[in-house]
């Protein structure tokens, strides 16, 4: 099943993001946004594929993305 | 997590159990309940949950939380559940909560006088400090803004939508609301000021939706904006709710890490999932409960914990510092203007300004302003597991 990722990139790699970033899609996943600010790639990817991008050079953590925040409606309770 | 067969009713203990149920499992879990141990708990949605309706429990679906009464041959069986697959994920005893009853001499601001300032910003000492939050940058990621509030006209103000197909306009009005308190004016010419840094550069970055919904990736997006624009003090009144036991997000732990190595401070909303009036504490949310991530809690005027503010209650998430969260008084989008709501969703704009005024005051960013706020934070005679280092106070 795909599902939202979050990939966070080494200190060392910042400097070869595109190739990261290559290597990731490589591996399965489909790349949504790169923030070179916080070492952080967004994408999708099928969940058997999480260990392939853990294995990709430069790759620090691979997580699933959460589901998903919601402030209530204004009108309605504790904000 | 303690063991769960030892508990009796304590100081520290109700007796009763919090049964953790699997994601979307409520309706399953309420039968395995009845099925396993005869345990019979209302199904009803935690905002109803005043008092317990039924013999023994209710259902919280929100948190997929079961709050039970059990004899110990029923724990016996739940703990044997929890071991085996199905629907039950974890027991525990529940905790007793002590900050309602132990909060009324703690009052910082007895009676209070509204006319010229709100009571928030007199319980952090804004009136009295000389600091603007000038030369400062202050994000709030949220909703949007209504950048033509005529209470913001000639404010310098920088906004961006990452909510695809909606402009950075706040069709809600929590993000006009937090950006009030946070950076809004001190003299808005009719009725009390309520902005702690009143002459901060506000960036308004749109990550929930019109609906009030986002995503992380949208979310991650808004902090790599705040940080390539060298912002010192993120506002983020935005959360999702977790199990106890739920370990924190390794991304934004690492990204809020690398954020205050940038100088840039990442404070968020600790969450609204508790029912203290039922001593029920839930857990600080995702993703406040990031180490890195500044977890901010709600007081009300008289200095008592909100009822609904999410507390410490495992190894896992802290609340760092606590705010003015019930009846806050603030912006909302044009024609209405003003509006006074509640949730830990409005204290945090009040950490967010009051450390926009200590970074102008002290020059102290990313850590270092961290450690000031608490440092200069005023202890309350409540628990550390439900306000940390206390009420952040202005230089």
């Amino acid at each position: 099943m795909t599902v939202p990722v979050l990939v966070t990139v080494g200190d060392d790699a910042l400097g070869r993001l595109t190739a990261v970033v290559a290597a990731l899609e490589s591996a399965g996943m489909r790349v949504d946004r790169v923030l070179p600010e916080i070492a952080t790639i967004t994408g999708a990817a099928d969940q058997g594929a999480f260990a392939a991008l853990r294995a990709v050079s430069g790759v620090d953590g691979v997580e699933r993305a959460g589901p998903g925040f919601a402030v209530p409606h204004p009108g309605k309770g504790v904000q | 997590m303690t063991n769960p067969e030892d508990t009796t009713p304590d100081d520290t203990h109700t007796g009763r159990y919090l049964v953790l149920l699997e994601d979307d499992a409520a309706a399953a879990g309420t039968r395995e309940l009845n099925r396993i141990a005869g345990i019979r708990v209302a199904s009803t949605a935690e905002a109803a949950a005043t008092d317990f309706p039924a013999p023994d429990g209710v259902v919280l679906h929100r948190l997929g939380v079961a709050v039970v009464d059990a004899d110990p041959d029923q724990v016996s069986a739940l703990s044997r559940a929890v071991d085996e697959p199905g629907p039950i994920a974890a027991l525990e005893a529940e905790r007793r909560v002590f900050a309602i009853s132990a909060a009324a001499e703690a009052a910082p601001v007895p009676e209070v006088d509204q006319s010229v300032f709100t009571w928030g910003l007199q319980a952090v000492g804004a009136p009295g400090s000389q600091a603007t939050g000038a030369g400062v940058r202050i994000a709030v990621l949220d909703t949007g803004f209504d950048a033509e509030h005529p209470e913001f006209a000639g404010r310098a103000v920088t906004t961006t939508s990452f909510v695809t197909g909606e402009t950075a306009a706040d069709g809600h009005g929590h993000g006009t609301h937090c950006i009030g308190t946070a950076a809004g004016p001190r003299q808005p010419g009719g009725g009390p000021g309520y902005g702690l840094a009143y002459e901060a550069e506000i960036f308004a970055g749109k990550v929930l939706s019109n609906a009030g919904s986002g995503a992380d990736g949208g979310i991650l997006s808004g902090i790599a904006w705040a940080v390539s624009n060298n912002v010192h003090v993120v506002s983020m009144s935005l959360g999702a709710a977790v199990a106890p036991g739920t370990p924190y997000s390794q991304t934004y732990e690492r990204v809020a890490s690398r954020a205050l190595a940038q100088g840039t401070l990442i404070v968020a909303a600790a969450g609204n999932e508790s029912r203290r009036q039922d001593g029920l504490i839930a857990p600080v949310g995702h993703p406040a409960n990031c180490p890195s991530v500044l977890a901010v809690g709600a007081i009300d005027v008289t200095g008592t914990l909100g009822w609904f503010s999410c507390g410490t209650v495992d190894n896992i998430g802290a609340v760092d510092v606590v705010a003015p969260g019930v009846d806050v008084y603030s912006s909302w989008p044009r024609p209405k203007l003003h509006n006074t709501i509640s949730g830990t969703s409005m204290a945090t704009p009040h950490v967010a300004g009051v450390a926009a005024l200590l970074a102008q005051a002290t020059g102290a960013r990313g850590w270092a302003l961290w450690a000031r706020l608490e440092q200069l934070a005023r202890r309350l005679a409540l628990p550390s597991t439900d306000v940390g280092a206390g009420l952040v106070q202005a230089p």
